[in-house]
């Protein structure tokens, strides 16, 4: 799916860079109206050329109604998880599972930052977490335990039987003296406020 | 997040409830409790029928 999407996105950056380069090859004279007229007569007049001309014409077509039905298909996918209890059905919003993973971020006090994307496949649940390490910690040891307890808690907590699949990306390592020197730093950039003393006792 | 109610023909109620949930509670356990107590109170106070109570857990707060 990703590798059509790519391709996609690729084929129209191709083609709009050559929409570009038409233009900009026009604005400076080197492409005159006669030429275009030479080429779009020639065309006209040689049954392959217009051949060629219309089956790129339906291919356009193809490719764009496809990648547009990709683009859709992925903004239409699946936001809830769902199941039917005896008074009728609940949903769970994807991001209700995605605050539930944030707070996890409170737990594990090596972790500074985590951002989670939550989504439901045929699969199961699929959890991408980026997170954000204090350089103290063992990563190996830490994701795994990460790992494990997103997994568990999740299944704790929507009390379903569904695989869950945790993966996790460490996007940033940062170490306590980063820390204290970004706080240093705010610290020197907030401006100080004139006269905020002023009828202080 | 608003309550949706619609009524039919038969008189029979269909109700979407958006909940937020306490992080530490068991959502299925929750939103049974829930259409319990919903359709228990509704029954009681207007003798409708009850088709469906839908629940929408929308996010997870900090209890």
């Amino acid at each position: 799916m990703r590798i059509f999407t790519v391709l996609g996105i690729l084929f129209y950056a191709v083609v709009l860079i050559l929409i570009g380069i038409i233009l900009i090859i026009f604005s400076i004279n080197l492409l005159q109206p006669q030429d275009i007229n030479n080429l779009l007569a020639y065309i006209q007049n040689n049954i392959n050329s217009r051949i060629i001309v219309g089956l790129s014409g339906l291919l356009l077509i193809v490719v764009s109604f496809s990648f547009a039905q990709l683009i859709l298909g992925r903004f239409q996918r699946e936001k809830t998880i769902a199941f039917t209890t005896s008074s009728g059905e609940v949903t769970i919003a994807l991001s209700a599972v995605e605050d539930l993973i944030r707070r996890l971020a409170g737990i594990i006090p090596e972790i500074k930052e985590l951002r989670p994307d939550v989504v439901a496949t045929k699969k199961g649940i699929v959890v991408d977490i980026r997170v954000v390490l204090r350089s103290e910690a063992n990563i190996p040891d830490l994701t795994s335990r990460l790992q494990e307890i997103t997994r568990s808690k999740i299944q704790e907590i929507l009390g379903l039987e569904e695989q869950i699949i945790v993966r996790i990306h460490v996007v940033k390592i940062i170490s306590a003296q980063d820390t204290e020197r970004k706080r240093k730093e705010i610290e020197k950039e907030e401006p100080t406020i004139p006269f905020s003393g002023y009828g202080k006792i | 997040m608003a309550i949706k109610v619609d009524i039919d023909k038969n008189d029979e109620i269909r109700l979407e409830v958006p909940l937020v949930i306490k992080y530490g509670f068991n959502i299925p356990d929750i939103a049974n409790k829930a259409q319990e107590n919903i359709r228990n109170s509704l029954e009681k106070m207007t003798n409708l029928s009850i088709k469906y109570i839908n629940i929408n857990i929308q996010s997870i707060e900090r209890g």
